[in-house]
């Protein structure tokens, strides 16, 4: 096993406080909101880590962390050897910016209403100078293809699809670059539970077919066991267990992941906890 | 007689481009004290029916046929004078189906004297009542609703429902917004009091496991239809239509594992300005016939599918 992303000490610290004036009028100090709270994690090469905890507990934040959206406020983020994201404004590389990639969890924020759904998966191809024109509208045809769209989708605008559609969309975005990681933020969670099984099942065999690797954000732990090799708890921005996948359904070891266990809900009625149905 | 009878409630929206039936000749029962689920995916109607039966459908939506009894009374057209008393309401989302800007009190204390001929102190007294019932500290009266969490207010949505001793609670993706630890307690608070009280209680979610978790019989819908019903355990452990089977199949569960896809469905629920001839869900099953094709199953045995049963 090679690990391809490092996470070294990363913390987040929020400053909240009220504008100076009004602070220092009242004598208040500071403010501050640890969201990240000094996480270490290391995610194997073709392998899925999941993050899980409920909201506010920091995922969200670490991911956008990790992917360079907002700088940690200590740590550094290492992507195959190279530097991903640190507290010091060092540039990071385009050539390792491309390999990393992000799926949002709303299909209909995370798309612009005004654009072709083609510009809209070709954004990534432009941006990174990776192909002319007519090859990327080649490159389009097939990464619609490949997430079980048509070629000729490219024509259309994003209002006119469901939203398993538009989360395709969004993972053909998410692929234009050819990343080797990308990090999914609660990509099902606004989806149907026989949409969610689909673009699932898409997310699977792309990573079998190109050996991808996911940093898989949920708060739903049934989605974590089909999807995850590790996971991740988090709770109010420490991770407080990390484990493999087996390892943590079979013997829990930290109190607050043996609650997200127990009030997960459970789908047989013959094995309700209370019983009593 | 059965708290609740609702018969082949229909409902249309006349659009441009033609009438859209959004509720399709749904018929149940529900018992009191009885928790009744009704699941389906986005659009299958479930919210719909809710919104019929409390007289909130938004227009042009209209109850073009069927009917709603409530203890043998007939409640189609008179929904004004049910909603509220008759029948309690408990919505997704619990920051905007509170008032910001008065305190729970207040709210409750107005809900109260509303379905009540009460003074101000005796209506005061019922209001603790009501937020100690949910669980919450009676002397919090006087906070607002952005002083609570999620739970709480939804807690406090709970009470100001059943604050009128409705007949029917009608829950609508309750605890959707929540996270799974408040969830639990949420659902479980709702189970306790509605068997206190003998409330008939309607669940309206799209979550297997709260269906699993907190309901006595279930309803799946597709396409605004009710395509089977029956016991939870039932539904849940041996579904009898092809849809709730090939749903069941699709849910992630905690005894999955990494190496094996999930169960797939193919296809989508239709639009409602294109849902097929026969059973709705033919183009998407596995088993479909030339029958499914041109003629709608009807309800028997507390399942809608042309299909021989192959067990029971």
């Amino acid at each position: 096993m090679t690990e391809l992303v490092r996470v070294d000490n990363v913390s987040k610290v929020f400053d909240i406080s009220p504008p100076l004036w009004h602070r220092v009028l009242t004598r208040q100090p500071k403010r501050l909101v640890q969201a990240v709270d000094n996480v270490s994690m290391s995610i194997e090469a073709g392998q899925t880590y999941a993050l899980v905890g409920e909201s506010g507990s920091g995922k969200s934040t670490l991911a956008r962390t990790i992917v360079g959206l907002t700088p940690p406020t200590s740590g550094s983020v290492w992507f195959d050897g190279a530097l991903l994201a640190g507290a010091t404004h060092k540039a990071v590389a385009p050539s390792v910016r491309r390999q990393v990639q992000m799926i949002f969890q709303s299909p209909y924020a995370s798309l612009n209403p005004r654009w072709r759904v083609g510009d809209i998966v070709a954004e990534p191809i432009r941006a990174f100078g990776l192909s002319d024109r007519r090859q990327a509208s080649r490159r389009v045809d097939e990464l619609l293809e490949q997430v079980g769209l048509a070629s000729s989708d490219a024509a259309r605008f994003p209002h006119e699809f469901s939203g398993g559609q538009r989360q395709r969309i969004s993972i053909a975005r998410a692929l234009a670059s050819e990343p080797r990681f990308i990090v999914c933020d609660e990509p099902t969670s606004a989806l149907d539970v026989s949409v969610q099984a689909q673009v699932l099942n898409l997310l699977k065999q792309l990573q079998r077919d190109l050996g991808l690797t996911y940093l898989f954000i949920t708060h739903d732990l049934a989605v974590v066991r089909t999807m995850a090799h590790q996971i991740g708890v988090m709770k109010q921005g420490a991770l407080v267990e990390a484990q493999s996948a087996d390892a943590l359904f079979a013997s829990p070891q930290h109190a607050y992941t043996q609650m997200l266990l127990d009030s997960a809900p459970i789908v047989s009625p013959k094995a309700s906890r209370s019983g009593q149905l | 007689m059965s708290a609740l009878e609702v018969r082949d409630l229909t409902v249309e929206f006349p659009t441009r481009r033609g009438v859209l039936r959004a509720l399709d000749g749904v018929s149940f029962d529900v018992e009191q004290g009885e928790i009744l689920g009704l699941v389906g995916e986005s659009g299958a109607g479930k919210s719909m029916t809710g919104a019929a039966l409390m007289g909130l459908l938004e227009p042009p939506g209209r109850i073009v046929g069927g009917s709603i009894h409530l203890h043998g009374e007939s409640v189609v057209g008179r929904a004004q004078e049910f909603r509220g008393r008759h029948f309690g309401m408990v919505f997704q989302d619990p920051l905007t189906s509170l008032n910001p800007l008065k305190t729970i009190g207040a709210q409750l204390i107005e809900t109260i004297q509303w379905h009540f001929n009460l003074g101000a102190q005796q209506a005061e007294l019922r209001a603790r009542n009501a937020l100690a019932e949910v669980g919450l500290d009676p002397d919090r009266l006087n906070a607002y609703p952005h002083e609570f969490s999620g739970g709480m207010r939804q807690r406090v949505v709970v009470a100001l429902a059943l604050s009128a001793e409705p007949a029917v609670l009608i829950a609508d993706e309750p605890t959707t917004a929540l996270d799974v630890s408040i969830q639990a307690q949420i659902l479980d608070l709702l189970k306790a009091l509605c068997r206190e009280r003998n409330t008939a209680v309607i669940l309206i979610t799209h979550d297997m496991g709260v269906v699993a978790q907190t309901t006595d019989r279930v309803g799946v819908m597709y396409a605004g239809r009710l395509i089977e019903i029956g016991q939870t355990d039932q539904i849940i452990n041996r579904p009898a239509h092809p849809y709730t089977q090939g749903l069941m199949a699709s849910t992630p569960t905690l005894a999955g594992d990494v190496s094996t896809d999930l169960y797939q469905i193919a296809g989508s629920m239709p639009r409602l300005d294109a849902i097929p001839a026969g059973c709705a869900f033919n183009p998407r099953c596995t088993h479909v016939m030339p029958k499914c094709r041109s003629e709608r199953p009807p309800m028997t045995g507390g399942r809608a599918c042309w299909l021989e049963a192959t067990h029971d």
